[in-house]
């Protein structure tokens, strides 16, 4: 039985972690050390010094490599159809959530092109209209059938958010 | 063109090329914070002695294709490419439920094409008009790092916390560089924005370590990730920017990116979000609404790192905005190769190195470089990349990446010692990160007020 974690926001095996860092660090730190008295009992020491960084940085990335051949991501993915439910009730879904998505007819343009293309133009319609009936279009938190309780988004939007902006 | 002028432009190519690919990657793993990696790569940039032509074409280019690449983990998959990215996950999210993710990605990459043509020459022009007063500036930096402190912290999710944990995180700095003056006669800096960088890591791994801790990170399964469906764009051309975005969208997108190439003194998400805010109210139609805010929130993302670069780069010397104080930290200070003494205000970095036209000249190369790599891989590959990402690339492999690299980068600055700085300031800053709302941007705040402010407040 795997011991599954969260770790700095995605999903990790403890026992792999544990391992992954031992063999990064344990490739890194010593070609970074070596490097370093190689380097310096051959002349320049300060520009050996970075050279020996360098080295320290490749061994990194090998032994994220390496890391990454032996463990595999935890992570289960699928690719969706867009959705299973009717185009209406997802277009409901998130006019709850945001707002009315308003008329294309009243688009500019370029934007109405874009919307017809993406084979949105009729179900943008539809659902506006249907809206109008039900109320006036002012309406965004207007309940559509169906329209109760999940979020427009499905699991992964309690994505990681990390918090740390600069 | 003077022949002295060939080399530089040689290396600001190579250097614009190797960043654009490499950071083409790096911004499709979500995670790979800009602080934490574009910071250390740009310091080993500097520190294996890449003239000054190379290191700011290599850090430009590292930006500005990083943040075309970080709207693919954020568009596709719903996750945050990287910090800067986080303003964006509502209007993606919707625009994904919506069935049309590739549309709010070529928004938001077009968006911040547009914002890097725009930023450049703005911010150079904005550096400029600042430069006669450089020295008035840096002589009122302190009393602007605690003031922009503050504000920023009050700003985080910490609101008052933030704040009040200024005075405990400071003090900590201060204590530690006291403490390495005393040991080593030395300061370390490297050690101390490392630990920062990587402090939710650092103090997640320590939890991970505690018993107590661990019961609170467990998960009962693999975490599911649900990939967009993958829609090619229609057309077989070479993509444009001007054509992916309408009228509005290419306004609002200039627009913003003209102003916050200005305010560069503000945090980059703070700015994004009121960008956003700002469109968003403006824009009638719902779903004009969604696509421009895209546009703009990624456009700001990329316009402020290139003005708060550029601008304190170029007229002043000193690291006077959030962005300098992080991510482009080593352009201004990377001892021993680039110096700046923050009592004396005496710089030896790449103010001093370059001229401001050499600065137009190495940006305008990193833009163009980036941008003709970045933004036709990205329009053309983006599902197939998301894809191999999520699948082949495992978080323990980055994890492991960044522990060693930090275990490296400490014994290089100054061995043991700099790595039990990394490690107290990373936890203590990851559980304040974490636990109060103090995200990285405040503490590097928090950094500069001790190294700045607090001299000057014992000096009065």
């Amino acid at each position: 039985m795997p011991q599954l974690i969260e770790v700095w926001n995605d999903t990790v095996d403890s026992r792999h972690l544990v391992g992954g860092i031992a063999i990064g660090v344990g490739i890194a730190v010593p070609a970074y050390l070596i490097a370093d008295r190689a380097f310096a009992s051959s002349g320049d020491e300060a520009l050996g010094h970075s050279y020996a960084l360098l080295v320290g940085i490749v061994g990194c990335i090998l032994g994220a490599v390496i890391v990454g051949f032996m463990f595999k991501p935890k992570r289960v993915i699928t690719t969706t159809a867009v959705e299973n439910r009717s185009r209406q009730d997802v277009i409901d879904e998130i006019v709850e959530e945001y707002g009315d998505l308003g008329d294309p007819r009243e688009l500019g343009p370029a934007a109405q092109q874009e919307v017809r293309e993406l084979g949105l133009f009729d179900a943008l319609l539809e659902n506006h209209e249907a809206r109008a009936h039900r109320g006036g279009p002012t309406e965004s938190h207007d309940r559509g059938p169906g329209a109760k309780g999940s979020t427009p988004t499905d699991g992964s939007a309690s994505a990681p958010s990390k918090g740390d902006d600069q | 063109m003077s022949a002295d002028l060939i080399e530089p432009i040689l290396w600001a190519v190579g250097m614009a090329l190797l960043a654009a690919v490499l950071f083409t990657g790096i911004g499709l793993i979500s995670g790979t914070d800009e602080t934490a990696i574009v910071a250390p790569l740009a310091l080993l940039v500097i520190l294996i002695g890449v003239p000054p032509a190379g290191v700011i074409a290599f850090f430009l280019a590292a930006i500005i294709s990083k943040h075309i690449s970080h709207a693919v983990p954020t568009t596709l998959l719903g996750i945050p490419g990287d910090t800067t990215a986080v303003p964006m996950l509502r209007e993606a999210q919707l625009l994904r439920a919506l069935g049309v993710p590739h549309i709010a990605l070529q928004k938001a990459i077009s968006g911040g094409v547009i914002s890097v043509i725009i930023a450049i020459p703005l911010s150079i022009l904005f550096a400029l008009v600042l430069t006669p007063f450089a020295e008035a500036i840096g002589a009122a930096a302190p009393w602007i790092f605690i003031a922009a402190a503050v504000l920023v912290a009050y700003t985080s999710k910490g609101k008052l916390a933030a704040v009040a944990a200024l005075i405990p995180f400071v003090l900590l700095i201060v204590g530690l560089q006291a403490f390495i003056m005393e040991q080593k006669e030395a300061t370390f800096t490297t050690s101390f924005f490392l630990g920062i960088a990587t402090g939710p890591l650092i103090f997640d791994l320590f939890a991970a370590l505690s018993p107590t801790g661990r019961k609170t990170m467990t998960q009962d399964g693999k975490r599911e990730f649900t990939l967009a469906p993958d829609v090619r764009p229609a057309s077989r051309r070479l993509p444009n920017p001007l054509r992916t975005l309408d009228r509005t969208q290419i306004a609002y997108t200039s627009g913003s990116a003209a102003i916050t190439s200005a305010t560069f003194v503000f945090s980059p998400v703070a700015m994004a979000v009121l960008m956003g805010e700002i469109t968003g109210s403006r824009i009638k139609n719902g779903y004009h609404r969604l696509t421009t805010v895209m546009t703009v929130r990624n456009g700001t993302t990329e316009s402020t790192y290139l003005a708060e670069t550029l601008i304190p780069l170029i007229a002043i010397g000193l690291p006077l905005s959030p962005m300098a104080a992080g991510p482009a930290a080593p352009l201004f200070n990377a001892p021993p190769v680039y110096t700046l003494d923050t009592k004396s205000g005496e710089t030896n970095n790449l103010h001093d190195l370059l001229t401001t036209g050499q600065f137009a000249l190495f940006a305008v190369i990193a833009a163009v470089i980036a941008i003709a790599i970045a933004y036709p891989f990205v329009m053309r590959n983006a599902h197939r990349a998301a894809t191999w990402v999520m699948t082949s690339v495992s978080h323990e492999a980055i994890i492991a990446g960044f522990a060693a690299l930090i275990c490296v980068i400490c014994l290089y600055e100054g061995g043991l010692l700099a790595l039990g700085v990394t490690i107290t300031v990373g936890l203590v800053g990851g559980l304040f990160n974490r636990m109060i709302g103090m995200h990285a941007g405040v503490q590097f705040m928090g950094y500069y007020v001790a190294v700045l402010t607090v001299p000057a407040i014992l000096a009065l």
